[in-house]
């Protein structure tokens, strides 16, 4: 062994996917420039971080959910129903907004358990289980808000949605940042963040290594509903508003940020800072596709396209750095 | 008095379930045994006993299709604009079979060929059909008009489900598939060990493909017949039926991880689903409530189902 391969330019095989996602991004910005020239004004750069911040949080606890097992596709649905009883908490019984807080966290935690526990401990795939957690959590989103609008919070509340630190830093991005570091530092420094990625890239071999993995997973879902639950209270601070289907939208760009950033699909490698890219990326396209006016019903489409494309040349690289690898 | 017990012992969990529902809303409405009331519920549950055959394919074979829901919705509404434009209905029935039929083989060559997870390709074509089925429409819903076309779908002299005999049709023809030709039995060999099967000369790569275009091909058809009993093309119809297909799959025995599994045994988790979905409207619950409860309860029953498919298997 002499270290790692260079393979291009120099760089180390693993770097190069990391590569070929910034020039994604900076071709996208790019073409959002000649799109609309106030496309890199401040104002809007800080509006697409803003709004990329519901989505990093979201793709924090489904990076970590895929990483050590599968994804969550009932985190768009915990985010409504967390947000849903937060507001309801908050505008029909006055409770103060931390409790409202807590009780969503609450929430949300507790949807994300009975995820692991079905996942676990039951042994359904974690796509068909939390699918199928999805239309229920919706139905009773529905059922409790009764298809009506709740709006106008208190201020405080709203401050962690709108407020302004220093003249500069949205409160949503500091949120963001905040558990981007937290969510780092959970997997890359401590043992379950370890132990998170052992059971994903094979979960034999890590039980018969001595780790439990069905409490890892369990600790994956439960984390991934926390976050379903912050991203529920920051949009409803952000939007002063919630309705029942708020996280219907966020179901496929979440899954495109978290593949785009580089986790693999299959479990076991990737990362929270990629996830960030990815939500950048989404973010931008769907800042693209406002300023060029493509009707709402090509939405899901094009990111479904885009998801689609991302895991294929994915999957295509590292083919062939394998191939690569092997014929040395 | 042994052969009695074993032919008990043989008839599914889930039907002795079915059977339990029914007797108990019969207690709670005298409407419910009613003749009238059983032919209303064979119509309704027949389009989803072809979708979730095709479900059942895919998923002894391993795989999974969250497409399909969008598959339905797409092929109906290229039913509907055909015969609005005034294509015969033969040729409209084959043009919903055919556009069910190649969205299941642009999914087939993306997972067989390329080797993507099934869930995300179908979760992304899914987006995609829909996205074609809104744009089609313009989002509202497409009437059907052609007399002779809804009688495909309609309760001829109030007795004759000619929906649901369509339906049996096909799903009798799925069945035919499955045991009498080499889908049917590469199907099995693929789910149950791919490597195997390629190493001792099966094309897995074209079987697999094959398994979701035919899938795809079933929604088509099953398309065909909704479209004729509901008389009108929603551009959202499919939402959630790729769901219910996968949970009557599973109540109806097969396994997701090991190639095990039969259609046969996905009528009765259909059966179950339907039986339940009119339930509700028996025990008067408001329709608010419905998808909550729906969802809550096949949850319930799929966690139960894996648990006994499980002790099956250590068996």
């Amino acid at each position: 062994m002499s270290g790692e391969r260079k393979s291009f330019l120099g760089l180390s095989a693993s770097a190069l996917p990391a590569l070929s996602r910034l020039v994604v991004f900076i071709a996208i910005v790019i073409l959002g420039y000649f799109i609309d020239s106030s496309f890199l004004s401040g104002r809007n750069i800080s509006n697409n971080i803003t709004n990329a911040s519901i989505l990093i949080v979201l793709g924090i606890g489904q990076t970590i959910a895929i990483i050590t097992n599968g994804p969550d596709l009932s985190s768009g649905s915990i985010m409504t129903i967390c947000a849903v009883v937060a507001a309801i908490l908050m505008k029909n019984y006055n409770v103060n907004f931390i409790v409202a807080i807590l009780s969503a966290l609450f929430l949300g935690g507790a949807l994300g358990a009975l995820n692991g526990y079905m996942i676990a401990y039951v042994g359904i795939p974690s796509f068909i289980s939390t699918y199928g957690l999805q239309w229920a959590v919706f139905g009773f989103a529905y059922v409790i808000l009764r298809g009506y609008v709740l709006y106008d919070f208190g201020d405080t509340f709203r401050f962690i949605g709108n407020g302004v630190l220093f003249n500069f830093l949205q409160m949503p991005i500091v949120i963001m940042l905040i558990l981007v570091v937290f969510g780092t530092l959970l997997l890359r420094k401590t043992n379950f963040g370890r132990k998170c990625y052992a059971v994903g890239s094979n979960r034999t071999c890590a039980t018969m290594s001595g780790i439990n993995s069905k409490t890892v997973i369990l600790r994956a879902f439960i984390l991934s509903g926390l976050m379903s639950a912050m991203a529920g209270i920051l949009f409803i601070a952000r939007m002063n508003a919630v309705q029942a289907d708020i996280g219907a939208a966020y179901l496929l760009p979440v899954l495109a940020t978290v593949y785009m950033g580089g986790t693999s699909a299959s479990g076991g490698e990737g990362g929270i800072l990629g996830t960030v890219v990815g939500a950048l990326i989404i973010t931008i396209v769907t800042n693209c596709m406002n300023l060029l006016a493509v009707p709402s019903e090509w939405r899901d489409a094009i990111i479904g396209v885009l998801i689609i494309v991302t895991v294929l040349l994915d999957s295509i690289v590292k083919k062939r750095i394998a191939r690569r690898q092997t014929a040395v | 008095m042994d052969r009695v017990i074993s032919v008990f012992k043989r008839i599914p969990i889930v039907l002795w379930f079915v059977l339990l529902l029914v007797i108990v809303f019969s207690f709670i409405s005298e409407h419910y045994l009613t003749m009238r009331n059983l032919v209303i519920l064979l119509q309704q549950g027949a389009a989803l006993l072809v979708v979730a055959s095709a479900a059942t394919f895919v998923i002894i074979s391993g795989g999974l299709d969250l497409s399909l829901g969008s598959i339905l919705t797409l092929s109906g509404v290229t039913v509907a604009l055909s015969l609005n434009a005034g294509v015969p209905i033969p040729i409209a029935i084959l043009i919903g079979a055919a556009t069910g039929f190649a969205c299941g083989a642009i999914n087939g060559v993306l997972i067989s060929y390329s080797g993507l997870q099934p869930f995300i390709v179908t979760l992304g074509t899914q987006g995609v059909f829909y996205g074609f089925a809104l744009v089609m429409t313009d989002k509202v819903g497409v009437p059907v008009s052609n007399e002779s076309f809804i009688f495909l779908g309609s309760l001829v002299n109030k007795i004759i489900p000619m929906a649901f005999i369509c339906c049996l049709v096909i799903y009798i023809f799925a069945i035919f598939v499955q045991d009498r030709t080499r889908l049917g039995r590469y199907l099995y060999a693929i789910g149950g060990n791919m490597e195997g099967a390629r190493l001792s000369g099966i094309n897995t790569r074209f079987w697999k493909w094959l398994v979701y275009a035919f899938a795809g091909f079933l929604a088509g058809l099953a398309a065909v017949v909704l479209v004729a009993r509901l008389e009108v093309a929603d551009p959202l119809v499919g939402m959630k039926w790729e769901f219910e297909a996968i949970a009557a799959t599973i109540l109806g025995g097969t396994s997701m991880n090991i190639g095990k599994g039969d259609v046969k045994g996905t009528i009765v988790g259909v059966a179950l689903l339907t039986v339940i979905r009119s339930g509700l409207n028996v025990i008067r619950i408001p329709s608010l409530w419905q998808p909550a409860i729906i969802g809550a309860v096949i949850i319930l029953a799929i966690v139960f189902q894996v648990g006994i498919t499980a002790k099956e298997m250590k068996k």
